[in-house]
């Protein structure tokens, strides 16, 4: 205690005050409504856009954005179809990695950018 | 009774202080410039299986393989490299050095391939695969599973699903079992207030951004915090390149899968599911009480994401005889980062893994 910084034994006073009122305005019903708010906002203009544009576009015979999004979703949903077989296949001892199979894919030390 | 300060002693305070505001000098202009980035997930590794974005690692030990495997899984929210920070701050060297045999099971960046995974998927088939793949590699019939946070809970789901999975042990770190304990995150998506649905985005994930937010509201003063706290210690270089790893670390949130987001929503925040034993695993009513391997949980008395009440049910929920918990002074991170991870909750972890291990032999 006796060696800490007045400056920041001030700050820790000011944040044991404030603290508790910050966080209780985060959990109170208040904040709730507004994330609600800001999220059904959100989610109508993002509905509003998407359909102006997909009229749009249909109207000139070509895919919307909205169009490619539910082709991703839907490649993304094959796509975990394919990773269950070839998962399972794995599990019969069918797969990439067999019993035996004792050796690295990847060999390198991962250094993040 | 304070000490009479002496010359020798004042002059000595006097230059440490000088010292250390030389050192404060130096590291704020190599922060502000940017020149100081230190490198994570350093620990040399192989990537021995791959199943979509995820990666099964295999650190490269100072002895070479042969010691006991030992399976982490980590969570899906964030990035695994905190459990690799820094030569000399990093849980998986200690692991390495206390002869584990270590593999880690990452998640990768979700993206829209991802949307459709559901917490089935990680408990039923990417875990089973890896402990099959640590099993051929190692040469063990039974394997040390550690999960982190989340990871934790998908440990979890695949242990009571599958009693006979070939466990040795299974070990969990800030992991909830009582998700209405949560907090905010109860009051905003398990009251219904806010749809899951709505804040998915164009890949149909939970984006990153609102992760980041969620675990930003829950010490909103953090963000000031922090940087005071870096004042303070900025002539400490360790200091310095962990508070980049962690700060880097908490602002490196990855997507959530749609998917699992709207089973946890459901499941596990609005059902309470661990507790009121309402659990479903590939279509199986499953309970935690089915898990009968050792069982070690560690719990932080000052974490902040994973409070108290929602970690500390889950030692009485699960049906292991030899179970233990710990529960530690520190936050949610300082469990594997900093002095508390590397005096007491490391040493703990290793020396009941050992336990089981030698009991197992």
């Amino acid at each position: 205690m006796g060696n800490v910084h007045p400056l920041r034994r001030a700050y820790d006073a000011a944040e044991r005050a404030i603290a508790p009122r910050v966080e209780s305005v985060v959990h109170s019903s208040e904040f709730v409504a507004t994330a609600r708010w800001a999220t059904d906002a959100r989610a109508r203009v993002r509905a509003g856009l998407a359909q102006a544009g997909e009229g749009m576009w249909h109207l000139v015979n070509l895919p919307a954005a909205s169009d490619i999004t539910r082709l991703r979703r839907q490649l993304g949903a094959l796509d975990r179809d394919v990773r269950h077989l070839t998962l399972e296949l794995e599990r019969l001892g069918h797969g990439p990695h067999e019993r035996g199979a004792n050796h690295a894919i990847d060999s390198d030390s991962e250094q993040l950018p | 009774m304070p000490s009479i300060p002496t010359p020798s002693n004042s002059l000595e305070r006097v230059s440490r202080e000088i010292d250390r505001n030389i050192q404060r000098a130096r590291n704020g202009i190599k922060l502000a410039i940017g020149t100081s980035r230190p490198t994570f997930g350093w620990t040399p590794k192989d990537v021995v299986w791959r199943g979509g974005r995820s990666e099964l690692w295999r650190y490269r030990g100072p002895g070479g393989p042969g010691g006991t495997p030992l399976l982490v899984v980590f969570s899906l929210v964030s990035r695994s490299y905190i459990l690799d920070l820094a030569r000399g701050n990093s849980f998986v060297e200690r692991l390495l050095d206390a002869g584990f045999d270590v593999y880690l099971l990452d998640w990768g960046v979700p993206d829209v391939r991802d949307a459709s995974n559901r917490l089935d998927d990680y408990a039923d088939e990417y875990i089973p695969a890896a402990i099959r793949r640590v099993q051929e590699l190692s040469g063990a019939s039974r394997v040390d599973v550690l999960g982190y946070c989340f990871g934790g809970v998908l440990a979890l789901l695949h242990a009571a699903h599958h009693p006979r999975a070939p466990l040795n042990s299974l070990t969990v770190m800030a992991t909830p079992a009582d998700f209405q304990a949560m907090g905010p995150l109860v009051e905003v998506f398990g009251s219904g207030s806010v749809d899951i649905n709505a804040v998915l985005d164009e890949n149909g994930n939970v984006p990153a951004s609102i992760i980041r937010r969620v675990f930003r509201s829950l010490t909103p003063t953090y963000e000031i915090t922090k940087y005071v706290n870096l004042w303070e210690r900025l002539w400490s270089d360790e200091y310095v390149a962990a508070y980049q790893g962690v700060t880097r670390w908490s602002a490196e949130h990855i997507p959530f899968p749609g998917a699992a987001a709207r089973q946890t929503v459901d499941m596990l925040l609005r059902d309470n599911a661990m507790v009121t034993e309402r659990l479903v695993v590939g279509g199986d009513r499953v309970s935690l009480s089915d898990i009968r391997v050792p069982f070690l949980s560690v719990r932080a008395s000052r974490d902040h994401i994973v409070q108290a009440p929602a970690s500390s049910p889950l030692i009485d929920l699960v049906g292991s005889a030899d179970r233990d918990e710990l529960c530690l002074e520190a936050g949610h991170m300082g469990l594997v980062v900093g002095k508390t991870a590397h005096k007491t909750t490391i040493p703990t972890i290793i020396d009941f893994l050992k336990k089981r291990s030698e009991a197992s032999a």
